[in-house]
């Protein structure tokens, strides 16, 4: 009788064993990360350490003002090791402690983009399955994943922008594959500054639920493009300001709204802002890397959208919250 | 009081502190003026009156210094839930208190509640009244960081601002705490 071969995994069943691989897979290397705006570009080079299921660092190479600091991330809590400022910040993301967030806007992925492998290859020496990622509502390629074959660990990735060109990269340079990480390296080190950075509390998935608890006309996008959907969002003060924080997705691509009645405003000296108008009203952009900042004043509410899509996608939100 | 009254009798501290605030009428004030450049205790009374208001308003500028953000937040969300505008707050606390009253009380709180109320503020910076793009970018991507194959911002806005976060705080040396993440 003869055995039957297993069935071969479909490129949706690669992806999930992607996302779910640095759980279980611990690795020593170097990575590149690259982000490409309109105007501005972000590159950075790091070593990283994983220690599965959940501890990472990174050490930055470059770019130079970062030469010598560090993350440390342990599960939910993370540390900047800034080593020119002495000083440790500790902070807290509440969204990373439930996984099926995270299952979630994977099944929000596999509706929105259809997953189609390519030919194979190899990356550093390593086989690789390429997976390519298509809107299925604009036909237009998304994302370019190299999964390891041996590993699922991605080895490289690729995100496009609506006309092809690339507005982010990241790839290892050199990987190894090890159990032997010791805990010491994920230590926080001694004779530092400790300071409280954010400390994010875990999001709701219930978007309308939050922006009605604003305490202020809060107000959620008529418009968004297809496929997108709020998926999270929490209230938050800043600076002692109660500022709503609503987030959309498609599963790839993201989109933050923010919003206050406060006496807030947001600096974007940093990031060379330039002058753009939502309906009749005054508007500042900027961004960075392939991510951009849209900021206005309407009736009083402070709004800020912050996110991966273009300019004009943004104005579009902006303006249909004004409707 | 009629404007020989004003001129003859000694004021009183309410009727000073609205002339001061020129709340009187026109006759009533020129009379007060009359008595003041004639009565120099009641002279005396008012120019400390008139110091006072203006030493807690130069306070109250000074630094840029404001009720703490939070408390202006509270109020304006009360006020938006009871769904009402402007002018009734204000009626009713115009109805507990004259206004000549009230503007230098509500300026005196805000000192008391700035100097005294606060104390991790007091002889510190002030509350920044801005916030680094930096903060909505970092905000943004630990929310995005459930999106499968997100990738944070290669440069974390942690390790390049100053003040990271939205509300930077000390908390322990990592020395005395052994120098180790027990997070």
């Amino acid at each position: 009788m003869l055995a039957t071969a297993a069935p071969s995994p479909s490129p949706t069943d690669v992806l999930r064993a992607a996302m779910q691989a640095p759980s279980h897979v611990s690795y020593v290397g170097e990575m590149q990360t690259m982000r490409i705006g309109d105007q501005h570009g972000e590159v950075a080079i790091y070593r990283v350490e994983h220690r599965a299921p959940d501890m990472t660092r990174k050490w930055y190479l470059a770019p130079e003002a970062l030469y010598g600091d560090s993350t440390i991330s342990r599960g939910s809590v993370s540390f900047a090791v800034d080593v020119k400022r002495n000083r440790v910040v500790v902070s807290e993301n509440g969204a990373l402690d439930d996984p099926d967030v995270l299952a979630g806007n994977f099944d929000l992925l596999v509706k929105n983009y259809r997953a189609v492998f390519g030919p194979n290859e190899t990356f550093d020496g390593h086989p690789v399955r390429v997976i390519t990622l298509i809107n299925k509502y604009t036909g237009e390629t998304a994302m370019r994943v190299h999964v390891d074959a041996q590993n699922d660990l991605v080895l490289e990735r690729e995100r496009f922008a609506s006309n092809g060109s690339v507005v982010e990269e990241t790839r290892f340079e050199h990987i190894r594959y090890s159990n032997d990480i010791p805990p010491a390296v994920f230590a926080m080190p001694a004779k530092m500054d400790v300071v409280q950075g954010d400390a994010r509390t875990k999001p709701s998935s219930d978007v309308n639920a939050i922006a009605n608890t604003a305490g202020f006309a809060a107000r959620t996008p008529p418009y968004l493009p297809e496929g997108f959907v709020p998926v999270a969002g929490y209230v938050v003060e800043i600076n002692g300001v109660r500022t709503i924080h609503l987030l959309y997705s498609d599963g790839i691509r993201t989109v933050s709204l923010f919003e206050d009645k406060g006496p807030n405003s947001v600096d974007l000296q940093r990031y060379h802002p330039t002058a753009a108008a939502v309906g009749p009203d005054a508007a500042q952009s900027a961004e960075q890397g392939s991510t951009r900042l849209l900021v206005w004043t309407a009736a009083g509410v402070h709004y800020s959208l912050v996110g991966d899509l273009t300019q004009p996608e943004l104005e579009k939100i902006a303006d249909s919250l004004g409707e | 009081m009629t404007n020989d009254d004003a001129s003859r009798e000694h004021p009183d501290l309410g009727t000073l502190v609205d002339y001061l605030h020129r709340e009187l009428p026109p006759g009533s004030d020129a009379a007060l003026l009359a008595h003041l450049e004639s009565c120099r205790p009641c002279a005396v009374v008012y120019e400390e009156q008139a110091r006072i208001g203006e030493a807690l308003r130069m306070q109250a500028r000074a630094g840029e210094r404001e009720l703490p953000q939070g408390v202006v937040a509270s109020i304006w969300s009360a006020v938006e839930r009871e769904g009402s505008v402007q002018e009734s707050w204000w009626e009713r606390l115009t109805a507990a208190f004259r206004p000549v009253v009230a503007v230098p009380l509500l300026v005196a709180l805000a000192i008391a509640f700035f100097y005294f109320g606060v104390p991790a503020m007091h002889g510190g910076t002030a509350v920044a009244r801005t916030v680094d793009a930096g903060y909505l970018l970092d905000d943004h991507a630990a929310l995005s960081s459930t999106v499968p194959f997100s990738e944070s911002a290669a440069v974390p806005a942690s390790l390049e601002q100053d003040r990271p976060g939205g509300n930077q705080q000390w908390v322990a040396d990592a020395g005395a705490a052994g120098g180790a993440a027990t997070h």
